[in-house]
Protein backbone atom coordinates (compact mmCIF):
# COMPACT_ATOMS: atom_id res chain seq x y z
CA UNK A 1 0.00 0.00 0.00
CA UNK A 2 1.72 3.69 -0.93
CA UNK A 3 1.84 5.80 2.27
CA UNK A 4 -0.92 8.05 0.20
CA UNK A 5 -3.58 5.09 0.11
CA UNK A 6 -2.62 4.17 3.87
CA UNK A 7 -3.21 7.99 4.67
CA UNK A 8 -6.40 8.24 2.96
CA UNK A 9 -7.62 4.42 4.34
CA UNK A 10 -6.41 6.17 8.06
CA UNK A 11 -8.47 9.72 6.80
CA UNK A 12 -11.67 7.80 6.10
CA UNK A 13 -11.54 5.15 9.30
CA UNK A 14 -11.65 8.74 11.43
CA UNK A 15 -13.92 9.66 9.55
CA UNK A 16 -16.43 7.21 10.05
CA UNK A 17 -15.19 6.86 13.88
CA UNK A 18 -15.88 10.81 14.28
CA UNK A 19 -19.46 10.07 12.33
CA UNK A 20 -20.36 6.79 14.54
CA UNK A 21 -19.66 9.24 17.72
CA UNK A 22 -21.72 11.64 17.10
CA UNK A 23 -24.47 9.04 15.77
CA UNK A 24 -26.27 8.85 19.33
CA UNK A 25 -26.56 12.87 19.31
CA UNK A 26 -28.08 12.68 15.17
CA UNK A 27 -29.85 9.89 15.61
CA UNK A 28 -32.23 11.65 18.78
CA UNK A 29 -35.07 12.34 16.83
CA UNK A 30 -36.44 11.59 13.40
CA UNK A 31 -35.92 15.09 12.50
CA UNK A 32 -32.30 15.16 12.72
CA UNK A 33 -31.80 11.54 11.43
CA UNK A 34 -33.52 13.25 8.37
CA UNK A 35 -30.57 16.21 8.53
CA UNK A 36 -28.16 13.74 8.69
CA UNK A 37 -29.29 11.81 5.52
CA UNK A 38 -29.44 14.85 3.88
CA UNK A 39 -26.33 15.84 4.07
CA UNK A 40 -25.02 12.47 3.57
CA UNK A 41 -26.62 12.97 0.08
CA UNK A 42 -25.36 15.99 -0.80
CA UNK A 43 -22.07 14.96 0.12
CA UNK A 44 -21.46 12.48 -1.81
CA UNK A 45 -23.94 14.48 -4.91
CA UNK A 46 -21.54 17.34 -4.79
CA UNK A 47 -18.11 15.12 -4.48
CA UNK A 48 -19.67 13.50 -7.49
CA UNK A 49 -20.29 16.37 -9.25
CA UNK A 50 -17.10 18.30 -8.52
CA UNK A 51 -15.22 15.39 -10.67
CA UNK A 52 -16.39 16.13 -13.60
CA UNK A 53 -17.26 19.68 -13.15
CA UNK A 54 -14.39 21.15 -10.76
CA UNK A 55 -11.39 18.61 -12.19
CA UNK A 56 -12.42 18.23 -15.88
CA UNK A 57 -14.10 21.85 -16.21
CA UNK A 58 -17.28 20.62 -17.40
CA UNK A 59 -20.71 22.22 -15.72
CA UNK A 60 -23.28 19.53 -15.68
CA UNK A 61 -27.17 21.13 -15.09
CA UNK A 62 -28.09 17.24 -15.91
CA UNK A 63 -26.82 15.33 -13.06
CA UNK A 64 -30.78 14.74 -12.11
CA UNK A 65 -31.29 11.99 -15.18
CA UNK A 66 -27.92 9.73 -12.96
CA UNK A 67 -29.87 10.37 -9.70
CA UNK A 68 -33.49 8.90 -11.35
CA UNK A 69 -31.84 6.05 -12.96
CA UNK A 70 -30.26 5.03 -9.61
CA UNK A 71 -33.30 5.66 -7.69
CA UNK A 72 -35.58 4.74 -9.90
CA UNK A 73 -33.38 0.98 -10.54
CA UNK A 74 -33.02 0.30 -6.62
CA UNK A 75 -36.84 1.05 -6.35
CA UNK A 76 -37.92 -1.32 -9.02
CA UNK A 77 -35.63 -3.78 -7.96
CA UNK A 78 -36.45 -3.88 -4.14
CA UNK A 79 -40.39 -3.74 -5.19
CA UNK A 80 -39.21 -7.08 -7.52
CA UNK A 81 -37.97 -8.62 -3.89
CA UNK A 82 -33.95 -7.70 -3.71
CA UNK A 83 -32.77 -6.32 -0.26
CA UNK A 84 -32.77 -2.58 -0.94
CA UNK A 85 -28.75 -2.15 -0.05
CA UNK A 86 -28.34 -5.58 -2.93
CA UNK A 87 -29.68 -2.86 -5.22
CA UNK A 88 -27.24 -0.43 -4.77
CA UNK A 89 -24.62 -2.13 -7.00
CA UNK A 90 -27.35 -2.19 -9.79
CA UNK A 91 -28.02 1.33 -9.67
CA UNK A 92 -24.74 2.44 -10.05
CA UNK A 93 -24.23 0.71 -12.81
CA UNK A 94 -27.35 1.28 -14.43
CA UNK A 95 -26.24 5.26 -13.55
CA UNK A 96 -22.93 5.01 -15.12
CA UNK A 97 -24.58 3.24 -18.41
CA UNK A 98 -26.65 5.96 -18.77
CA UNK A 99 -24.38 8.61 -17.81
CA UNK A 100 -21.64 6.86 -20.67
CA UNK A 101 -24.18 6.71 -23.37
CA UNK A 102 -24.76 10.56 -22.93
CA UNK A 103 -21.56 11.72 -21.79
CA UNK A 104 -19.68 10.34 -24.72
CA UNK A 105 -21.42 12.47 -26.80
CA UNK A 106 -22.09 15.25 -24.85
CA UNK A 107 -18.78 15.59 -23.82
CA UNK A 108 -17.28 16.41 -27.45
CA UNK A 109 -18.65 19.77 -26.79
CA UNK A 110 -17.00 22.16 -23.85
CA UNK A 111 -18.37 25.02 -21.29
CA UNK A 112 -21.37 26.59 -22.50
CA UNK A 113 -22.45 24.34 -25.29
CA UNK A 114 -21.79 21.11 -23.03
CA UNK A 115 -23.99 22.91 -19.76
CA UNK A 116 -26.68 22.99 -22.54
CA UNK A 117 -26.94 19.52 -23.75
CA UNK A 118 -26.94 18.00 -20.38
CA UNK A 119 -29.73 20.53 -19.77
CA UNK A 120 -31.60 19.09 -22.94
CA UNK A 121 -30.43 15.24 -21.96
CA UNK A 122 -31.81 15.65 -18.26
CA UNK A 123 -35.17 17.11 -18.93
CA UNK A 124 -36.08 14.84 -21.75
CA UNK A 125 -35.11 11.85 -19.31
CA UNK A 126 -37.54 13.41 -17.01
CA UNK A 127 -40.23 13.99 -19.62
CA UNK A 128 -39.97 10.31 -20.79
CA UNK A 129 -39.83 9.29 -16.86
CA UNK A 130 -43.38 10.33 -16.24
CA UNK A 131 -44.68 8.73 -18.97
CA UNK A 132 -43.54 5.05 -17.91
CA UNK A 133 -46.57 3.19 -16.71
CA UNK A 134 -44.30 0.69 -15.52
CA UNK A 135 -42.41 2.73 -13.54
CA UNK A 136 -45.42 4.44 -11.82
CA UNK A 137 -45.43 6.73 -14.37
CA UNK A 138 -46.08 10.58 -13.39
CA UNK A 139 -47.20 9.16 -9.62
CA UNK A 140 -43.85 7.62 -9.29
CA UNK A 141 -43.57 4.37 -6.93
CA UNK A 142 -43.99 3.96 -3.14
CA UNK A 143 -41.86 1.72 -1.74
CA UNK A 144 -42.57 -0.74 1.24
CA UNK A 145 -42.36 1.14 4.17
CA UNK A 146 -42.23 -1.70 6.79
CA UNK A 147 -39.28 -2.83 5.15
CA UNK A 148 -37.73 0.76 6.43
CA UNK A 149 -34.33 0.17 6.86
CA UNK A 150 -34.40 2.22 10.36
CA UNK A 151 -32.16 5.12 11.02
CA UNK A 152 -29.10 3.42 12.79
CA UNK A 153 -28.60 1.65 9.43
CA UNK A 154 -29.82 4.07 7.41
CA UNK A 155 -26.89 6.79 9.20
CA UNK A 156 -24.55 3.85 8.79
CA UNK A 157 -24.77 3.44 4.92
CA UNK A 158 -25.44 7.04 4.75
CA UNK A 159 -21.93 7.89 6.29
CA UNK A 160 -20.00 5.08 4.74
CA UNK A 161 -21.27 6.30 1.32
CA UNK A 162 -20.27 9.96 1.54
CA UNK A 163 -16.81 9.30 3.20
CA UNK A 164 -16.14 7.02 0.20
CA UNK A 165 -17.22 9.70 -2.31
CA UNK A 166 -14.78 11.68 -0.64
CA UNK A 167 -12.48 9.41 -0.64
CA UNK A 168 -12.60 8.60 -4.39
CA UNK A 169 -12.66 12.24 -4.88
CA UNK A 170 -8.99 12.74 -3.46
CA UNK A 171 -7.98 9.42 -5.48
CA UNK A 172 -9.11 11.06 -8.60
CA UNK A 173 -7.46 14.44 -7.49
CA UNK A 174 -3.93 12.23 -7.35
CA UNK A 175 -4.17 10.20 -10.14
CA UNK A 176 -3.10 10.11 -13.92
CA UNK A 177 -6.85 10.38 -14.80
CA UNK A 178 -7.01 13.42 -12.23
CA UNK A 179 -3.92 14.91 -13.58
CA UNK A 180 -5.03 14.90 -17.03
CA UNK A 181 -8.79 16.37 -16.04
CA UNK A 182 -6.58 19.29 -15.08
CA UNK A 183 -4.64 19.77 -18.06
CA UNK A 184 -7.74 19.41 -20.07
CA UNK A 185 -9.51 21.62 -17.95
CA UNK A 186 -7.03 24.57 -18.37
CA UNK A 187 -5.79 24.08 -22.26
CA UNK A 188 -7.77 20.83 -23.63
CA UNK A 189 -5.53 21.33 -27.42
CA UNK A 190 -2.22 21.66 -25.44
CA UNK A 191 -2.95 18.64 -23.34
CA UNK A 192 -4.47 16.77 -26.32
CA UNK A 193 -0.48 17.54 -27.89
CA UNK A 194 1.03 16.44 -24.56
CA UNK A 195 -0.58 12.77 -25.41
CA UNK A 196 -4.09 13.25 -23.76
CA UNK A 197 -7.24 11.77 -24.80
CA UNK A 198 -9.66 14.10 -23.97
CA UNK A 199 -12.41 12.19 -24.96
CA UNK A 200 -11.50 9.47 -23.01
CA UNK A 201 -10.81 10.79 -19.50
CA UNK A 202 -14.03 12.79 -19.66
CA UNK A 203 -16.21 9.86 -20.19
CA UNK A 204 -14.02 8.20 -17.95
CA UNK A 205 -14.65 10.41 -15.49
CA UNK A 206 -18.04 10.93 -16.00
CA UNK A 207 -18.92 7.35 -15.41
CA UNK A 208 -17.33 7.41 -11.86
CA UNK A 209 -19.53 10.80 -11.45
CA UNK A 210 -22.57 8.61 -12.85
CA UNK A 211 -22.17 5.92 -10.67
CA UNK A 212 -21.44 7.80 -7.31
CA UNK A 213 -24.81 10.43 -8.46
CA UNK A 214 -26.55 7.10 -8.51
CA UNK A 215 -25.95 5.67 -5.71
CA UNK A 216 -27.09 9.01 -4.32
CA UNK A 217 -30.26 8.19 -6.49
CA UNK A 218 -30.47 4.86 -5.37
CA UNK A 219 -29.65 6.20 -1.32
CA UNK A 220 -32.62 8.72 -1.41
CA UNK A 221 -35.10 6.02 -2.29
CA UNK A 222 -34.14 3.89 0.78
CA UNK A 223 -34.68 6.17 3.12
CA UNK A 224 -37.61 8.28 1.51
CA UNK A 225 -39.56 5.48 0.61
CA UNK A 226 -40.99 6.92 -2.17
CA UNK A 227 -40.01 8.61 -5.54
CA UNK A 228 -41.52 10.86 -8.44
CA UNK A 229 -40.03 12.06 -11.70
CA UNK A 230 -40.32 15.36 -11.40
CA UNK A 231 -38.23 15.15 -7.60
CA UNK A 232 -35.30 12.77 -9.07
CA UNK A 233 -35.56 13.84 -12.09
CA UNK A 234 -35.62 17.43 -11.43
CA UNK A 235 -34.14 20.36 -12.65
CA UNK A 236 -33.92 21.79 -8.98
CA UNK A 237 -31.87 18.88 -8.11
CA UNK A 238 -29.24 19.65 -10.57
CA UNK A 239 -29.16 23.14 -9.96
CA UNK A 240 -28.64 22.70 -6.30
CA UNK A 241 -25.70 20.23 -7.08
CA UNK A 242 -23.82 23.38 -8.80
CA UNK A 243 -24.76 25.52 -6.39
CA UNK A 244 -23.26 23.88 -3.06
CA UNK A 245 -20.19 23.38 -5.66
CA UNK A 246 -19.88 26.84 -5.94
CA UNK A 247 -20.30 28.22 -2.47
CA UNK A 248 -17.94 25.23 -1.45
CA UNK A 249 -15.13 25.52 -3.73
CA UNK A 250 -15.26 24.16 -7.12
CA UNK A 251 -12.24 22.08 -7.89
CA UNK A 252 -11.14 20.77 -4.40
CA UNK A 253 -11.85 17.92 -2.37
CA UNK A 254 -13.17 19.54 0.55
CA UNK A 255 -14.92 22.05 -1.21
CA UNK A 256 -18.32 19.86 -1.68
CA UNK A 257 -18.25 18.61 1.17
CA UNK A 258 -18.19 22.14 2.95
CA UNK A 259 -20.96 23.26 0.31
CA UNK A 260 -22.94 20.11 0.94
CA UNK A 261 -23.22 21.37 4.67
CA UNK A 262 -23.74 25.21 3.94
CA UNK A 263 -26.45 24.41 1.57
CA UNK A 264 -28.22 22.25 4.16
CA UNK A 265 -27.99 24.53 6.54
CA UNK A 266 -29.76 27.10 4.53
CA UNK A 267 -32.24 25.05 2.99
CA UNK A 268 -33.35 24.20 6.67
CA UNK A 269 -32.79 26.91 8.70
CA UNK A 270 -32.51 30.30 7.15
CA UNK A 271 -34.60 29.76 3.50
CA UNK A 272 -37.38 27.59 4.90
CA UNK A 273 -39.47 29.95 4.89
CA UNK A 274 -38.77 31.02 1.83
CA UNK A 275 -40.61 28.01 0.66
CA UNK A 276 -40.82 27.70 -3.09
CA UNK A 277 -37.92 30.62 -4.27
CA UNK A 278 -35.78 29.39 -1.98
CA UNK A 279 -33.79 27.89 -4.90
CA UNK A 280 -33.43 31.93 -6.56
CA UNK A 281 -32.50 33.03 -2.79
CA UNK A 282 -30.03 30.66 -2.72
CA UNK A 283 -28.77 31.84 -6.03
CA UNK A 284 -29.08 35.10 -4.87
CA UNK A 285 -26.64 34.19 -2.11
CA UNK A 286 -24.53 32.85 -5.04
CA UNK A 287 -23.54 35.76 -6.80
CA UNK A 288 -23.12 37.59 -3.55
CA UNK A 289 -20.52 34.82 -2.63
CA UNK A 290 -18.76 34.74 -6.04
CA UNK A 291 -18.28 38.38 -6.05
CA UNK A 292 -16.37 38.16 -2.99
CA UNK A 293 -15.11 34.91 -2.78
CA UNK A 294 -15.08 33.36 -6.32
CA UNK A 295 -13.39 30.46 -5.26
CA UNK A 296 -15.80 29.58 -2.79
CA UNK A 297 -15.25 28.93 1.07
CA UNK A 298 -12.51 25.67 1.07
CA UNK A 299 -10.11 28.05 0.19
CA UNK A 300 -10.66 30.64 3.43
CA UNK A 301 -11.39 27.73 5.49
CA UNK A 302 -7.85 26.01 4.45
CA UNK A 303 -6.45 29.23 5.49
CA UNK A 304 -8.22 29.65 8.82
CA UNK A 305 -7.40 25.79 9.14
CA UNK A 306 -3.25 26.55 8.93
CA UNK A 307 -3.31 29.47 10.97
CA UNK A 308 -5.41 27.19 13.90
CA UNK A 309 -2.06 24.68 13.17
CA UNK A 310 0.64 27.52 13.53
CA UNK A 311 -1.01 28.58 17.26
CA UNK A 312 -1.94 25.42 18.94
CA UNK A 313 0.46 22.89 16.45
CA UNK B 1 18.41 19.49 -51.82
CA UNK B 2 17.37 15.77 -50.73
CA UNK B 3 19.60 14.14 -48.38
CA UNK B 4 21.83 10.77 -48.34
CA UNK B 5 19.64 8.31 -49.66
CA UNK B 6 20.59 5.90 -46.58
CA UNK B 7 19.28 8.48 -43.89
CA UNK B 8 15.51 7.86 -43.49
CA UNK B 9 12.54 10.55 -43.39
CA UNK B 10 11.07 11.00 -39.71
CA UNK B 11 8.30 13.44 -41.28
CA UNK B 12 7.25 13.98 -44.40
CA UNK B 13 4.87 16.45 -45.58
CA UNK B 14 3.46 15.69 -49.36
CA UNK B 15 1.73 17.85 -50.98
CA UNK B 16 0.01 19.45 -48.10
CA UNK B 17 -3.21 21.69 -48.70
CA UNK B 18 -4.42 23.78 -45.54
CA UNK B 19 -7.53 26.56 -47.03
CA UNK B 20 -9.19 28.58 -44.03
CA UNK B 21 -12.21 30.08 -46.04
CA UNK B 22 -11.08 31.70 -49.11
CA UNK B 23 -7.32 31.80 -47.75
CA UNK B 24 -4.78 29.32 -48.72
CA UNK B 25 -2.48 29.44 -45.60
CA UNK B 26 -0.45 26.11 -46.71
CA UNK B 27 -0.26 25.81 -50.81
CA UNK B 28 0.89 22.14 -52.23
CA UNK B 29 3.54 22.05 -49.75
CA UNK B 30 6.12 19.39 -49.61
CA UNK B 31 8.61 19.16 -46.98
CA UNK B 32 11.05 16.59 -45.04
CA UNK B 33 12.76 15.86 -42.03
CA UNK B 34 15.77 13.94 -42.06
CA UNK B 35 16.70 11.44 -39.36
CA UNK B 36 19.65 13.34 -36.96
CA UNK B 37 18.33 17.20 -38.41
CA UNK B 38 17.79 19.68 -37.39
CA UNK B 39 15.58 21.87 -39.87
CA UNK B 40 15.02 25.74 -40.06
CA UNK B 41 11.38 26.61 -41.07
CA UNK B 42 11.42 30.48 -42.00
CA UNK B 43 9.79 32.79 -43.51
CA UNK B 44 7.57 36.16 -43.24
CA UNK B 45 4.85 36.47 -41.11
CA UNK B 46 1.73 35.11 -42.11
CA UNK B 47 3.96 32.37 -44.26
CA UNK B 48 2.13 29.25 -43.02
CA UNK B 49 4.95 28.28 -40.31
CA UNK B 50 2.32 28.08 -37.83
CA UNK B 51 -0.28 26.64 -39.43
CA UNK B 52 2.06 23.79 -40.93
CA UNK B 53 2.64 22.92 -37.26
CA UNK B 54 -1.14 22.60 -36.31
CA UNK B 55 -0.89 20.17 -39.06
CA UNK B 56 2.22 17.98 -38.45
CA UNK B 57 0.50 17.68 -34.62
CA UNK B 58 -2.96 16.62 -35.75
CA UNK B 59 -4.48 19.82 -34.45
CA UNK B 60 -5.68 20.26 -37.96
CA UNK B 61 -6.51 17.68 -40.50
CA UNK B 62 -4.96 18.83 -44.36
CA UNK B 63 -7.50 19.43 -47.07
CA UNK B 64 -5.31 17.02 -49.14
CA UNK B 65 -1.90 15.71 -49.13
CA UNK B 66 -0.41 13.21 -46.99
CA UNK B 67 1.72 13.27 -43.31
CA UNK B 68 4.31 10.99 -42.81
CA UNK B 69 5.48 10.18 -39.47
CA UNK B 70 8.48 7.66 -39.68
CA UNK B 71 6.75 6.59 -42.56
CA UNK B 72 3.57 6.11 -41.37
CA UNK B 73 0.41 8.31 -42.26
CA UNK B 74 -0.65 10.37 -39.51
CA UNK B 75 -2.78 12.96 -41.28
CA UNK B 76 -6.32 11.75 -40.11
CA UNK B 77 -4.79 10.96 -36.54
CA UNK B 78 -5.79 13.14 -33.74
CA UNK B 79 -3.13 15.17 -31.54
CA UNK B 80 -3.04 12.48 -28.46
CA UNK B 81 -2.19 9.89 -31.24
CA UNK B 82 0.57 11.83 -33.01
CA UNK B 83 2.04 12.66 -29.63
CA UNK B 84 2.52 8.88 -28.56
CA UNK B 85 3.53 7.85 -31.83
CA UNK B 86 6.80 10.05 -31.19
CA UNK B 87 5.51 14.07 -32.35
CA UNK B 88 5.85 16.69 -30.25
CA UNK B 89 5.34 20.59 -30.26
CA UNK B 90 5.70 23.47 -28.52
CA UNK B 91 3.35 26.10 -28.89
CA UNK B 92 4.01 30.42 -30.47
CA UNK B 93 2.44 31.55 -27.41
CA UNK B 94 3.54 29.58 -24.39
CA UNK B 95 0.19 27.30 -23.38
CA UNK B 96 0.64 26.03 -19.80
CA UNK B 97 -1.77 24.63 -17.47
CA UNK B 98 -1.90 27.71 -15.00
CA UNK B 99 -3.80 25.70 -12.13
CA UNK B 100 -0.57 23.10 -11.95
CA UNK B 101 2.59 23.63 -10.61
CA UNK B 102 6.05 23.25 -12.88
CA UNK B 103 6.83 19.42 -11.95
CA UNK B 104 2.98 18.80 -12.54
CA UNK B 105 2.61 20.23 -15.99
CA UNK B 106 5.57 17.89 -16.99
CA UNK B 107 4.43 14.75 -15.72
CA UNK B 108 1.56 15.75 -17.75
CA UNK B 109 3.62 15.31 -21.20
CA UNK B 110 5.51 11.84 -19.07
CA UNK B 111 2.50 10.16 -17.98
CA UNK B 112 0.40 10.99 -21.37
CA UNK B 113 3.29 10.47 -24.28
CA UNK B 114 5.12 8.07 -25.88
CA UNK B 115 5.22 5.05 -23.40
CA UNK B 116 9.33 3.92 -23.64
CA UNK B 117 10.26 0.56 -21.64
CA UNK B 118 12.86 1.23 -18.06
CA UNK B 119 11.89 4.54 -17.32
CA UNK B 120 9.14 6.02 -15.42
CA UNK B 121 7.00 8.81 -15.90
CA UNK B 122 8.55 10.46 -12.93
CA UNK B 123 12.12 10.06 -14.03
CA UNK B 124 11.48 11.45 -17.29
CA UNK B 125 9.99 14.63 -15.92
CA UNK B 126 12.72 15.31 -14.02
CA UNK B 127 15.02 14.60 -16.53
CA UNK B 128 13.50 17.08 -18.48
CA UNK B 129 12.99 20.08 -16.00
CA UNK B 130 16.80 19.40 -15.54
CA UNK B 131 17.46 19.86 -19.05
CA UNK B 132 15.52 23.31 -19.55
CA UNK B 133 16.93 24.51 -16.30
CA UNK B 134 13.71 24.44 -14.37
CA UNK B 135 14.80 22.89 -11.44
CA UNK B 136 14.99 26.10 -8.98
CA UNK B 137 11.07 26.30 -10.17
CA UNK B 138 9.71 23.20 -9.83
CA UNK B 139 7.27 23.38 -7.44
CA UNK B 140 6.43 26.87 -8.82
CA UNK B 141 2.74 27.33 -9.29
CA UNK B 142 3.00 27.88 -13.24
CA UNK B 143 0.79 31.00 -13.57
CA UNK B 144 3.92 32.72 -10.95
CA UNK B 145 6.60 31.90 -14.14
CA UNK B 146 7.55 34.27 -16.40
CA UNK B 147 7.81 34.16 -20.23
CA UNK B 148 11.45 32.76 -20.82
CA UNK B 149 10.80 30.32 -18.26
CA UNK B 150 7.11 29.17 -19.65
CA UNK B 151 8.88 29.08 -23.17
CA UNK B 152 11.22 26.51 -21.12
CA UNK B 153 8.26 24.99 -19.45
CA UNK B 154 6.26 24.59 -22.93
CA UNK B 155 9.87 22.49 -24.02
CA UNK B 156 9.80 20.48 -20.97
CA UNK B 157 6.39 19.50 -21.60
CA UNK B 158 6.89 18.71 -24.99
CA UNK B 159 10.36 16.54 -24.23
CA UNK B 160 8.68 14.93 -21.82
CA UNK B 161 6.28 12.92 -23.83
CA UNK B 162 9.87 11.12 -25.07
CA UNK B 163 9.51 12.43 -28.94
CA UNK B 164 11.43 11.22 -32.15
CA UNK B 165 10.27 14.48 -33.22
CA UNK B 166 10.06 18.19 -31.64
CA UNK B 167 8.40 21.14 -33.37
CA UNK B 168 9.55 23.91 -32.01
CA UNK B 169 7.78 27.64 -32.86
CA UNK B 170 9.66 30.76 -32.28
CA UNK B 171 10.99 30.02 -28.97
CA UNK B 172 13.74 32.60 -28.72
CA UNK B 173 11.09 35.37 -29.61
CA UNK B 174 10.83 37.79 -26.76
CA UNK B 175 13.93 36.36 -24.73
CA UNK B 176 17.18 38.56 -24.18
CA UNK B 177 20.63 37.78 -26.06
CA UNK B 178 21.37 35.30 -22.83
CA UNK B 179 18.00 33.45 -22.51
CA UNK B 180 18.20 32.82 -26.71
CA UNK B 181 21.97 31.25 -25.77
CA UNK B 182 20.57 29.10 -22.98
CA UNK B 183 17.80 28.28 -25.18
CA UNK B 184 19.99 27.36 -28.00
CA UNK B 185 21.85 25.52 -26.60
CA UNK B 186 18.89 23.43 -24.96
CA UNK B 187 18.27 22.90 -28.69
CA UNK B 188 21.32 21.27 -29.31
CA UNK B 189 20.96 18.94 -26.30
CA UNK B 190 17.90 17.68 -27.35
CA UNK B 191 19.47 17.22 -30.83
CA UNK B 192 22.60 15.49 -29.33
CA UNK B 193 19.74 12.58 -27.56
CA UNK B 194 18.79 12.02 -31.33
CA UNK B 195 15.45 13.93 -31.57
CA UNK B 196 14.42 15.70 -35.09
CA UNK B 197 13.92 19.26 -34.84
CA UNK B 198 11.92 21.72 -36.68
CA UNK B 199 12.62 25.05 -35.62
CA UNK B 200 10.80 28.23 -36.21
CA UNK B 201 12.09 31.22 -35.71
CA UNK B 202 12.52 34.81 -36.38
CA UNK B 203 15.85 35.25 -34.63
CA UNK B 204 18.25 34.58 -37.45
CA UNK B 205 21.11 34.50 -35.03
CA UNK B 206 19.52 31.64 -33.49
CA UNK B 207 17.74 29.66 -36.24
CA UNK B 208 20.99 30.15 -38.69
CA UNK B 209 22.91 28.50 -36.15
CA UNK B 210 21.76 25.67 -35.46
CA UNK B 211 19.87 24.50 -38.30
CA UNK B 212 21.76 21.79 -40.69
CA UNK B 213 19.08 22.59 -43.40
CA UNK B 214 16.87 25.64 -43.55
CA UNK B 215 12.89 25.77 -45.54
CA UNK B 216 12.11 28.66 -46.43
CA UNK B 217 8.30 29.49 -46.52
CA UNK B 218 5.94 32.18 -48.12
CA UNK B 219 2.43 32.71 -48.90
CA UNK B 220 1.94 28.44 -48.12
CA UNK B 221 4.68 28.00 -50.34
CA UNK B 222 8.40 26.85 -50.82
CA UNK B 223 10.55 29.75 -51.86
CA UNK B 224 13.85 28.06 -50.95
CA UNK B 225 15.62 25.00 -49.75
CA UNK B 226 19.29 24.86 -48.49
CA UNK B 227 22.22 25.68 -45.86
CA UNK B 228 21.63 28.44 -43.89
CA UNK B 229 24.64 30.08 -46.58
CA UNK B 230 23.01 29.31 -49.41
CA UNK B 231 19.33 30.67 -48.17
CA UNK B 232 20.33 33.68 -47.01
CA UNK B 233 22.56 34.28 -50.50
CA UNK B 234 18.95 33.21 -52.63
CA UNK B 235 17.42 36.14 -53.78
CA UNK B 236 13.89 35.25 -53.39
CA UNK B 237 14.28 34.92 -50.01
CA UNK B 238 16.35 38.40 -49.93
CA UNK B 239 12.80 39.19 -51.80
CA UNK B 240 10.15 37.63 -49.39
CA UNK B 241 12.02 39.47 -46.36
CA UNK B 242 12.87 42.91 -47.47
CA UNK B 243 10.11 43.31 -50.46
CA UNK B 244 7.55 42.71 -47.77
CA UNK B 245 9.37 45.15 -45.18
CA UNK B 246 10.13 47.66 -47.88
CA UNK B 247 6.62 47.16 -49.78
CA UNK B 248 4.12 47.76 -46.73
N1 LIG C 1 -7.12 29.14 -37.19
C1 LIG C 1 -7.04 30.00 -38.22
N2 LIG C 1 -8.16 30.47 -38.80
C2 LIG C 1 -8.09 31.33 -39.84
N3 LIG C 1 -6.95 31.76 -40.39
C3 LIG C 1 -5.79 31.33 -39.86
C4 LIG C 1 -5.77 30.43 -38.74
N4 LIG C 1 -4.49 30.15 -38.43
C5 LIG C 1 -3.74 30.85 -39.29
N5 LIG C 1 -4.51 31.57 -40.16
C6 LIG C 1 -4.03 32.40 -41.27
O1 LIG C 1 -3.15 31.61 -42.02
C7 LIG C 1 -2.03 32.37 -42.44
C8 LIG C 1 -0.76 31.70 -41.95
O2 LIG C 1 -0.68 31.94 -40.55
P1 LIG C 1 0.45 31.26 -39.65
O3 LIG C 1 0.52 29.83 -39.98
O4 LIG C 1 0.14 31.62 -38.26
O5 LIG C 1 1.74 32.02 -40.14
P2 LIG C 1 3.20 32.10 -39.50
O6 LIG C 1 3.27 31.19 -38.33
O7 LIG C 1 4.10 31.71 -40.61
O8 LIG C 1 3.40 33.54 -39.12
C9 LIG C 1 -2.23 33.77 -41.90
O9 LIG C 1 -2.79 34.54 -42.92
C10 LIG C 1 -3.20 33.58 -40.79
O10 LIG C 1 -4.00 34.71 -40.60
MG1 LIG D 1 3.64 31.56 -36.35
Amino acid sequence: MSSFARRQALLGLGALGGLALLAPLLLANPYSSRLAQLLFLNVLLASAWNLVGGFAGQISFGNASLFGVGAYATSMLWLAGFHPVLTMPAAAVLAALYGVIWGWPCLRLRGPYFAIATIGVAEATRIVANHIEAAGGASGLTLPLEQDLGPVLLYALGAVLAVASVLVSAAVRRSRLGLGLIALREDAQAAAASGVNVARQQVTVFAITAALTGLAGSYYAVFTLYIVPEKVFGFDLSISLVLMVLVGGIGTVMGPVLGAGIYLFLEQFVLASLADIHLAAFGALLIFIILLEPRGAAPRVAQFVRLIRRRFG
Amino acid sequence: MSGPAAVSALVEARGVVKRFGGLTAVHRLDLTLWDGEILGLIGPNGAGKTTLFNLLSGQFAPDSGEILLEGREIQRLPSHRICRLGLARTFQVPRPFLALTVSESVLVGAQFGRRVAGTSASETADGCIALTRLEPRRSAPVHSLNLAERKRLDLARALATRPRVLLVDEVAAGLNPTEVRETVGILREVHAAGIGIIYVEHVMEAVMDISHRVHVLDHGATIAIGTPDEVTRDPAVIEAYLGRSAGS
